[in-house]
């Protein structure tokens, strides 16, 4: 539609749907017993967009369009109400201009042009709210935004209500082109073909006095999932009233209400004759809403998002659509409407988008740490999560920051779609106005990020780049801590916990075992790594990555001293030292991982890995191992390689130097028979890296056979375990046949293979990957998710071919793709025997799995 | 009229064009209050112009 707009302007797209627009508006016209354009008794407009998809605070919205000053009169003589005419007339104004006429701030640090001409008039005045204007101050209003539309844009205003309308038509058109939008769709996978179309609706409006209102609502709670009607309301307002958080909204329910007043400081008096829940205020519409909500959840068997006016003592529903919700609430709404008897197991396995339940894995607070904490400052808890970072004030400014790899919150008076970015990057959020619907606070539990609105006691200044709380003053860069379940803002850094599986998110990762076929093993180098993997239900270790041993503590002087050594022998005294120690990491593993199998992937990475390559490191090195620093500057050059993705690595290492091979054998089988010995039920898999050929796989399953014969006959005992190889050369996949003769397991290493099939290595594709990305080159990001279509199909091939030689062959994945949704699936239907990810992946691919089994079913 | 060569739909009390089940249609929200409709729940009336001739320009 953009395309057209942008190539052909306005006329061509109003001659093509000129036709079906007039036959819609004469069908509204008949509904409201209303003319469009009639000036006595005038219909108005709503003009927005309507996208397969809902984004919030991304389409921009026309309300009151066919007013102009003829109309207003016959609007206020309509309602009996000359204020609210002219207040219809003046929002009209402001937002078309702004919206549709472009006249927007020119620079972030400007004020919006149309609040400062009301701040203007209102200090002429002498008056501090829009409220105080009368009638004859909202028509001074209305003459100076068309002068300012008139001086800024160099057009008049439009006063044809039809010429209104196309303008308003084709601003919906474009917003689906605008910065915001595409940010929007880049983030949640959208794809930009969907295009919009324009919905033009009869207007209501909630500010007809005391007996009309507007109000958004839930049928459960959005941050916990609580089974709790819910929601906000402004008595005398528009919808837009509500989302900006310009006002302090009241609560739907009475009970929401009384907890509202608990967590905002408000007794219950003030709370009763200030802001008296729509319950006590008008009891017949709360009942008429409360049966709607009921009807709409029943009906639609899933937590409900509602949008309402109230005009003079009529409930309009103006949208429903299924609510946005924090992880936690996805996952203990599945879990209550199964209880409930609404959805049964396999539609709560799928109603859970299995990355949403990274936030539930987020730490939380140290309980002991917050005690000790210094609360600041309150507000309303919009989104769940513990949050640590820097205040940084600006949207822009907090990707910057975080590109310089600072965590950062962001804290704004309130948020507006054009702080996306910054928001998206941010650790939390923090504004000082709005409520739990304010636009910090939905896009917040849409993003799953932590999120406090509303802390009315912050004052933010953007020309000093500080906030203000009380006498205290806090200065962009300084730390602050959110703590979004409770609202509680703290001074300084507070140290977080990690999370465990317990309630509702235990029940559902159970579930997921009931349909899954799929089993699920995490990356782990470490026992602690395995003890948050197996907490977390992983079935094993799939790939543990022996070089990350190699880094700890000393251990990197004795690895460099074995890449040092001139000879073989000087080699073997190296690794000696480096042989206890490993075999103590890998009891460790056999220990966490009892009964369940531990795969320990041989040395992997180039040896240039391990040494410095700047001067002052390579200085170091020199006086701790006592050698010239010639020395080892001509050892690093040697080391160096052009391609090392390609280079000395893998297997290629163990067959120039079989005593690695050797030393870690022997370490890998010592830890098991020891582990064995204390009870513990060993089930170790050595895995070979990167192998190509049939005879690099035997020479270093002779290595290793060797080594484990020699140990097993020095023990006087036996330890069973597998022995199998990475495919992960493309190579390998080719010939899995002849390798599976000889290998017992396959586990597939995505990332090398993707990177190698391919022929662009992860590390140098952000040079080009983000471009690919945006111009639709690749759909994905082949390393984040898998290429089916390639990769896979090498994947695909190299199953057929290794089950066709040893038809029980255990088959598996390891590398990232082991923890992308997609990437699961696949494996799933490719047959794999399991996939394995990081330990905080594990519950996300439990649920991918189970997810990928009921699709297979359907 | 076949729903695949219509461009306009509208929904009020009186007629109601779509339901939930035409959100790539109308949208989610177009969808939505169609389906609002159906189920007796005051909506104020509505065109949805889904400028499909647009499209094949």
């Amino acid at each position: 539609m953009c395309t057209v707009y942008s190539e052909q302007g306005q006329d061509a797209v109003v001659k093509l749907i000129e036709a079906n627009v007039r036959e819609g508006v004469a069908f509204v016209e008949k509904e409201m017993g209303k003319k469009f354009g009639d000036a006595s008794d005038p219909l108005l407009l709503s003009v927005r967009s309507g996208s397969r998809a809902s984004m919030p605070g991304m389409m921009d919205t026309i309300l009151n369009l066919g007013l102009n000053d003829e109309a207003v009169a016959g609007l206020a003589r309509k309602a009996g109400n000359e204020r609210f005419a002219w207040d219809s007339y003046r929002r009209f104004v402001q937002m078309y201009g702004d919206v549709v006429m472009g006249l927007k701030p020119v620079s972030k640090q400007e004020h919006d042009p149309f609040e400062v001409v009301i701040d203007a008039l209102k200090e002429k005045k002498g008056v501090q709210l829009d409220t105080e204007l009368d009638t004859n101050d909202l028509k001074e209003l209305v003459l100076r935004f068309k002068g300012l539309i008139r001086a800024r844009v160099g057009r008049e205003f439009p006063t044809d209500p039809w010429e209104q309308l196309w303008g308003a038509v084709m601003a919906v058109f474009q917003s689906w082109n605008n910065d915001r939008a595409k940010v929007y769709r880049e983030l949640n996978d959208i794809p930009d073909s969907w295009g919009t179309a324009v919905n033009v609706q009869a207007m209501v409006f909630g500010n007809l006095g005391d007996q009309s209102g507007t109000g958004v609502a839930f049928t459960r709670d959005a941050g916990t999932g609580e089974d709790l009607f819910n929601g906000e309301f402004l008595v005398n307002a528009q919808g837009e009233d509500v989302v900006a958080g310009t006002r302090t909204p009241q609560q739907i329910t009475l009970e929401g209400s009384r907890r509202w007043a608990q967590l905002a400081l408000v007794s219950e008096e003030e709370r009763r004759s200030r802001f008296p829940s729509l319950e006590e205020l008008m009891p017949e519409i709360y009942q008429q809403l409360l049966q709607a909500e009921t009807t709409l959840e029943n009906h639609y068997r899933d937590m409900q998002d509602v949008e309402f006016t109230i005009q003079e003592g009529r409930l309009w529903m103006l949208q429903t659509r299924n609510g946005k919700r924090t992880g936690a609430a996805m996952v203990r709404i599945a879990m209550q409407m199964l209880k409930q008897g609404m959805i049964d197991e396999k539609e709560a396995l799928q109603r859970v988008d299995p990355e949403r339940l990274n936030e539930l894995l987020h730490p939380v607070f140290d309980p002991a740490a917050i005690k000790r904490a210094r609360s600041i400052a309150h507000g309303l808890p919009a989104s769940p999560g513990a949050a640590t970072g820097q205040i940084v004030f600006f949207a822009d400014e907090a990707e910057e920051w975080v590109r310089k790899g600072k965590t950062v919150i962001l804290v704004r008076q309130e948020t507006s779609p054009e702080d996306l970015r910054g928001m998206s990057v941010a650790k939390g959020i923090l504004t000082a106005r709005g409520g739990m619907t304010s636009h910090a606070a939905v896009v917040a539990r849409g993003m799953g990020k932590c999120c406090i609105s509303g802390a009315g006691a912050v004052r933010v200044d953007y020309h000093a780049r500080s906030m203000s709380i009380g006498d205290r003053i806090y200065k962009e860069g300084d730390w602050i801590s959110l703590d979004g379940s409770t609202g509680e803002v703290y001074e300084g850094q507070v140290p977080t916990k990690e999370a465990e599986l317990t309630g509702d998110f235990g029940t559902l990762m159970d579930l997921t075992d009931r349909y899954k076929r799929l089993g699920v093993r995490a990356n782990a180098d470490t026992p602690d790594d395995a003890k948050v993997a197996r907490n977390f239900g992983a079935k094993g270790i799939g790939l543990c990555r022996t070089e990350h041993m190699f880094f700890e503590g000393d251990r990197i002087k004795a690895v460099r001293e074995m890449i040092l050594a001139d000879d073989e022998a000087g080699r073997r005294r190296a690794l000696a030292k480096l042989l206890p120690m490993q075999r103590g990491d890998f009891e460790g593993l056999f220990r966490e991982m009892s009964g369940l199998p531990v795969t320990i992937r041989l040395l992997d990475p180039p040896l240039h890995e391990f040494v410095p390559h700047d001067e002052d490191n390579q200085r170091i090195m020199a006086h701790e191992m006592n050698v010239p620093l010639g020395v080892i500057k001509m050892r690093v050059d040697d080391l160096h390689e052009f391609n090392p993705m390609m280079g000395h690595r893998g297997c290629r290492l163990g067959i120039t130097y079989p005593e690695i091979t050797e030393m870690q054998t022997r370490a890998i089988l010592e830890a098991g028979l020891n582990m064995k010995a204390k009870g513990f039920d060993v089930k170790a898999e050595i895995m070979i890296p990167l192998v190509g050929t049939v005879r690099e796989f035997n020479a270093q399953a002779k290595v290793i056979r060797q080594t484990a014969a020699a140990v097993f006959a020095e023990r006087g005992e036996k330890l069973d375990y597998l022995l199998g190889t990475m495919i992960e050369t493309p190579r390998a996949a080719l010939i899995a046949d002849s390798i599976g003769g000889q290998a017992e397991f396959f586990s597939f290493g995505t990332n090398d293979l993707t990177q190698m099939t391919m022929g662009f290595s992860r590390d140098d594709a952000g040079k080009f990957l983000p471009s690919y990305l945006k111009d639709g080159m690749y759909e994905q990001d082949p390393f984040q998710s898998i290429d089916q279509k390639g990769v896979g199909l090498l994947v695909k091939m190299a199953v057929e071919k290794g089950r066709s030689v040893r038809p029980g062959i255990k088959l598996g994945v390891c590398g990232e793709h082991g923890g992308d949704p997609a990437s699961v699936a696949f494996f799933h239907r490719t047959g794999l025997d399991y996939v394995s990810c990081s330990p905080f992946r594990v519950p996300l691919a439990r649920l991918a799995a189970a997810q990928a089994a009921l699709d297979d079913a359907k | 009229m076949s729903t695949e060569t219509k461009n306009v739909y509208v929904f009020g009390a009186a007629r109601t064009d779509g339901d939930a089940t035409m959100k790539n249609l109308l949208g989610g929200k177009g969808a939505n209050l169609a389906e609002m409709c159906r189920l007796g729940i005051l909506v104020p009336p509505r065109l949805h112009d889904q400028h499909r001739g647009v499209h094949r320009l």
